[in-house]
């Protein structure tokens, strides 16, 4: 082999080999060295419902539904803990002063430690403070409802300013410093001065989501459901905005950095720097609700449940760095081992040998056949997307509690746990069982029956005919067939009935499939005279040669004999056939109950797949369907598999 | 063979060197856009402060507006009010769409669970777990500013207070319900006339002249029996209406205390209750602190097994089924009702919808044929346990329009179309379209000024108030919405009804499957699991 090329191979696999190691570490570096710091501050207390950072401090005050407010260092260690007469709707924090508002409607002013310095109530149920100390202003936004809103202000003692009614309900406030003009944001996505109405507003472009303001600049910025972020002056027009492509729940900004954080649903907060050109993004707390800065170039983002995540700017653009450099990585990993395998391929040693001719090999024949597959792959594409994701998917539900467009919570075996006490589901099981019994009979015995009578027949155009208004109500829509079932046959005025009334037996006369005592066997008698599958019975019969049974009758074979030793095991690929679609349908048909009982009366016709579709439709519990869908699919797919089995043993027999 | 390795390590040699770069790159670049002018429609504010006037809109509307729904008979109804609209609007295209009314819960589901649906303005009080969500817009954010299809009124100042009901704890309004329907008992005067027997205002009466009626051979009362008619229909009408008569007492115990995060201190600080008041409780006058009614329920202060209960449950035993048609449990209503045009039965009872039913059965019949129909409310049950000597009637609003919430300017679009729906001029339009194309209101509508017309005159019989204002009914027919209990409720009654369990099986049974769903309840409108452990405080908080 000559040198050169012996090089070059030595060098594909050192390469491929460092890409992957990189790819490796990339992935794995940022796991370790996140900057990101995860607390529990709370230490498994839950139920935080807003959050506000102290500037002049730099703490944290997470306002709770257990009637605190609590101080927390930059650290996570817990300073001081102030009580509340009911749980803390809005904090805010200016200058050493701490207010906090609560749903009984008391508003309390706390020192920088927590110490209470005035107690006052506000008149509706508050949802936003500010407060301003240079100022002496506090405002607060309270409503009962959006048709009943006002924006009350009040000293830092608790003395009332003034009381204004606003038109909508509030979702964000802020006061100016420099003015001491309140600002408030609506649900209908604007943004007005208070008082000041009339003279105008800006407005974003979807339902707002939280609000901020930077007294250096003189600018607000928001962020709306859909992620954008607007930075807007004090005369409403708009500085910059930039879409961030997800769903927003809240903002905050430093001013030493000037920096804009918001924190989006998908667990990440975006940090927005240079008039929104620069965007680090970094994973927030899981279920992470709430965020704040705090000064120091710190901003906390925290969940519900207590969880925070204290982000310092100064180590943002390194958390970055890693983080893209993960990303990338995720995606170079797999063509780093794809380049690893091919470098180890095109290596001389002998030991290789047999791997290298295996990739040959498959390579090879992948060409060879490239026509062919390349006609299949459309048809694999879609079964993938509309057959195995959907079912994928409904396998990863069954462990989840969803409500499609709201949340997905893994919930482990909860979902069938439920099911095993879902009285309706077993009782629906046992329905299921007489239903699958009654079909299989049904699908069976009287088509044969009726495939051999019309055998019987001498007359081939008798058997033409007969068999022609045999086929004629098949021709029936089901679903017609249904109807005239449910009224015309067994309702109260229903054939069944009449013939009842005739027949002067007027005690019997009921209504067949409101009766608990008799649904069941109404539906299971729904179809009457079942000979459903005759013509493939007839088709198949009349394939057996005609020397068997002549050879039979010289043996002295009866009718009935003829047919249990001949025409049965001679059709039994047509029964066994049958046998398996009966029994698969039999047990996916939820229309028969569907259209008629709806499963009662009471739980008299249930069956598991009309609970499924309820379990969707009615009860919203998309976990659970997806679990009962889940274990019908085992019953079937078992079962199919063990009759299919059994057809291979029959005929390698 | 050379040539593939030399690419082959180049290309190694490549990524490698982007792997590297790639750590080092710019952030992820966005694109922000400048602008030099105000976002939205800045200048003069159009959403003004309550009390100012506003002027018509300053541009022509543009956009879609997608009415999705079923409507049935009364889809040339809405078809005539949007082309009105677009009229009005010609930059604006009102798209009907009427969706199937057995799949539309299922198709509504998908559409909220989705986010780019077409859909705008829908039927929602059958998805209330999605209140909570943000997925509708909440109409009280625009009913304070002003109407410019009613002379710039302020919008609500155009509707009556049924209108715009809260459909939530957080007092959000969610849909607009611009028709009103009331249950009354019918009844055929010939038959009544025939036996010489008076209308009923008792129940004891009801049983008496249901006996008469049955001896003469006659079914006394067509209704449905069947699971859904005990849920969403006539029995479950029934359940509602007396529930309301025997707790309403209870509002006391559930009213919003001071120191509730609902406490409305312009309509609670002064309430007292008034038996003798079918508006006490109306929620202008009246906060309902739901979790109050879930506390009680919790603790067995209220619910099935209580004597209350019972003993209303006892009453409705003397008469349903035993004075029912055959087949009372497995008949729908409509089968029910035709017993009733037919003349075999002498009582049923319905909303306003059953005109349209009674209209439709006797089209094309002379007048003096046609069956004379009387009405009467419903009979009054006595005794110790009643709360009240009265009842109210059911129904009240009705329509529970809701709008999808999408963007600011289609939302702002969307309630522009909403305010002419329900402006005076556009339901007196409405009116008269129904009698041209036959169809029939439910009721009075729910907006100041509008009359019916003449032909539909008959159907404004007056207003005995409504037993739903109740927020105990909550627990007549399972837990309020929750499926389960719901599921459960629908059951047990048919198998109380029918004899199979006794009342104190089914008293006990439902305590407990009402109990046990208390979680699920608050689960489903996203309250906190932990909201009874102190019912002053926001369940959704």
């Amino acid at each position: 082999m000559p040198k050169r090329l012996k090089c070059w191979r030595i060098l594909s696999l050192v390469l491929s080999i460092l890409l992957l190691l990189i790819s490796v570490v990339a992935i794995v570096l940022p796991l370790i060295l996140t900057v990101v710091q995860d607390t529990n501050p709370l230490g498994g207390m839950t139920n935080v419902l807003t959050l506000a950072g102290d500037t002049s401090t730099g703490n944290t005050l997470l306002g709770l539904k257990d009637n605190q407010v609590v101080a927390v260092d930059p650290k996570g260690n817990i300073l001081w803990k102030a009580g509340m007469s009911s749980a803390v709707t809005s904090i805010a924090a200016d200058g050493g002063y701490i207010v906090a508002a609560a749903q009984d409607k008391s508003v309390v002013v706390l020192n920088a430690d927590g110490s209470e310095a005035a107690r006052f109530e506000c008149y509706y149920t508050p949802n936003f403070v500010a407060v301003c100390k240079e100022q002496n202003i506090i405002a607060v936004s309270a409503g009962m409802s959006a048709l009943k809103n006002n924006i009350q202000t009040f000293d830092l003692q608790g003395n009332e300013l003034d009381t204004q009614k606003i038109s909508t309900t509030c979702v964000g406030l802020v006061i100016d410093p420099d003015t001491a003009e309140v600002y408030y944001l609506t649900q209908n996505s604007r943004l007005y001065k208070l008082g000041a109405e009339k003279d105008g507003y800006a407005q974003t472009e979807y339902e707002p989501r939280g609000i901020s303001y930077d007294s250096t600049t003189q600018q607000f910025y928001m962020v709306d459901t859909q992620g954008t972020v607007y930075s807007i002056g004090k005369d409403f027009n708009v500085a910059w905005s930039v879409n961030l492509e997800e769903e927003a729940l809240n903002i905050a900004f430093d001013g030493p950095t000037q920096t804009v954080c918001v924190l989006l649903k998908n667990n990440t907060l975006s940090i927005l720097q240079d008039a929104g050109r620069k965007n680090y993004v970094l994973d927030a707390p899981l279920e992470a609700e709430l965020l704040t800065a705090t000064g120091g170039s710190r901003f906390v983002a925290a969940s519900k449940d207590g969880k925070y995540s204290l982000v310092d700017m100064a180590s943002v653009g390194m958390q970055n760095i890693l983080q893209s450099s993960q990303k990338l990585a995720i995606l170079m990993l797999p063509i780093a081992i794809i380049l690893l395998l091919l470098a180890i391929t095109y290596q001389s040693d002998e030991k290789w040998a047999d791997w290298k001719e295996k990739v040959k090999q498959f390579f090879r024949v992948l060409n060879k056949h490239k026509i062919s597959y390349l006609f299949l792959l459309p048809t694999f594409v879609l079964l993938i997307i509309f057959n195995y994701f959907p079912a994928v998917w409904a396998f990863v539900l069954a462990f989840t509690d969803y409500l499609p467009g709201v949340y997905c919570k893994f919930v482990g075996f909860d979902n069938f746990i439920g099911i095993f006490q879902n009285e309706y589901f077993w009782t629906g099981i046992g329905n299921m069982l007489v239903f699958l019994v009654t079909d299989l009979l049904k699908a069976l015995i009287p088509p044969l029956l009726v495939a051999e009578f019309l055998l019987a027949l001498r007359s081939q155009r008798k058997q033409y005919w007969a068999r022609v208004l045999m086929y004629i109500p098949g021709i029936l829509p089901g679903l017609a067939g249904l109807l005239i079932w449910v009224t015309g046959i067994l309702g109260m005025d229903g054939i069944i009935n009449a013939f009842l009334e005739l027949f002067g037996m007027e005690s019997l006369i009921h209504d067949w499939l409101g009766d608990e005592r008799t649904a069941l066997g109404a539906l299971c008698f729904i179809g009457f005279p079942w000979v459903g599958s005759y013509i493939i019975m007839y088709g198949a019969l009349r394939g057996v040669p005609s020397s068997l049974y002549e050879a039979a009758k010289l043996d002295g074979c009866g009718w009935w004999r003829r047919i249990i030793s001949i025409d049965i095991p001679l059709i039994s690929p047509q029964l066994k056939y049958i046998f398996v679609t009966s029994f698969i349908g039999s047990i996916q048909d939820f229309n028969r109950v569907y259209q008629t009982t709806m499963g009662g009366p009471g739980k008299a016709t249930y069956i598991p797949a009309l609970e499924l579709y309820y379990n969707i439709t009615i009860f919203k519990d998309y976990g659970a369907a997806s679990a009962m869908g889940i274990l019908l699919f085992i019953v079937i797919f078992g079962a199919t598999l063990a009759l299919l089995r059994m057809q291979t043993q029959d005929e390698m027999v | 063979m050379k040539m593939m390795k030399k690419v082959l390590a180049l290309s190694l040699a490549v990524l490698m060197v982007f792997t590297i770069l790639g750590g080092c790159t710019d952030p992820v670049a966005t694109n922000p856009t400048k602008a030099s002018g105000n976002l939205g429609n800045s200048g003069p504010a159009t959403q003004p402060t309550p009390g100012e006037s506003q002027p018509s809109h300053k541009e022509p509307l543009r956009g879609t507006i997608n009415l999705s729904f079923p409507m049935g008979d009364e889809r040339e109804v809405f078809e005539a009010v949007a082309n009105a609209y677009m009229d009005i609007n010609p930059g604006v295209s009102v798209i009907i769409n009427d969706i199937d009314s057995n799949s539309y819960a299922t198709w509504l589901t998908a559409q909220l669970s989705s986010n780019s649906t077409q859909a705008d303005i829908v039927i929602n009080n059958m998805v209330s777990q999605y209140f909570g969500a943000g997925k509708f817009v909440d109409y009280a954010n625009y009913l304070t500013q002003e109407n410019p299809y009613a002379d710039n009124q302020m919008w609500m100042d155009t509707l009556e207070e049924a209108a715009y009901r809260p459909t939530g704890s957080d007092q959000s309004i969610m849909n607009l319900n611009v028709d009103s329907t009331q249950l009354q008992w019918f009844y055929n005067k010939e038959i009544f006339e025939e036996l010489n027997i008076e209308v009923p205002t008792t129940w004891e009466e009801l049983v008496e002249v249901c006996d008469i009626i049955q001896k003469a051979g006659y079914v006394p009362i067509a209704t449905s029996g069947n699971a859904e008619s005990f849920w969403l229909l006539d029995m479950g009408w029934l359940i509602r209406i007396y529930t309301d008569q025997y707790f309403r007492d209870y509002e006391e115990l559930v009213h919003a205390q001071k120191g509730d995060y609902c406490f409305d201190p312009d309509v609670d600080l002064d309430w007292t209750y008034n038996p003798n008041d079918i508006l006490n409780d109306l929620p202008s006058n009246y906060t309902t602190n739901d979790l109050r009614v879930l506390k009680l329920l919790q603790e067995g202060t209220i619910g099935p097994n209580t004597d209350k209960f019972k003993d209303m449950l006892s009453n409705f035993a003397e008469v349903f089924p035993k004075y029912c048609q055959e087949g009372f449990f497995g008949m729908d209503r409509y089968s029910a009702h035709s017993l009733f045009f037919t003349g075999k039965a002498a009582m049923t009872f319905g909303l306003g919808d059953f005109y349209y039913e009674y209209f439709n059965a006797f089209d094309g019949v002379a007048e003096e044929n046609k069956l004379d129909l009387g009405t009467f409310w419903s009979p009054a049950m006595t005794g110790e346990y009643v709360a009240v000597e009265t009842t109210r009637s059911l129904g009240g609003p009705q329509g529970f329009l809701g709008v999808i919430n999408k963007s600011q300017e289609q939302n702002d679009l969307v309630m522009d179309f909403m305010m002419f729906y329900s402006a005076p001029s556009t339901q007196t339009m409405r009116l008269q379209v129904m009698v041209e194309t036959g169809w029939i209101p439910k009721g009075p509508v729910n907006v100041k000024g509008v009359e019916l017309p003449e032909e539909y005159a008959f159907m404004d019989v007056g207003y005995v108030g409504e037993c739903d204002l109740n927020p105990m009914t909550m627990i007549a027919r399972g837990l309020g919405d929750e499926p389960t209990s719901v599921r459960a409720y629908q059951t047990n009654i048919q198998q109380f009804m029918q004899g199979k369990m006794s009342l104190d099986e089914y008293a006990s049974t439902m305590q407990k499957t009402l109990q046990d769903a208390i979680i699920k309840y608050l689960k489903m409108y996203q309250y906190s699991a932990d909201a009874l452990d102190d019912v002053t405080k926001d369940p959704l908080s």
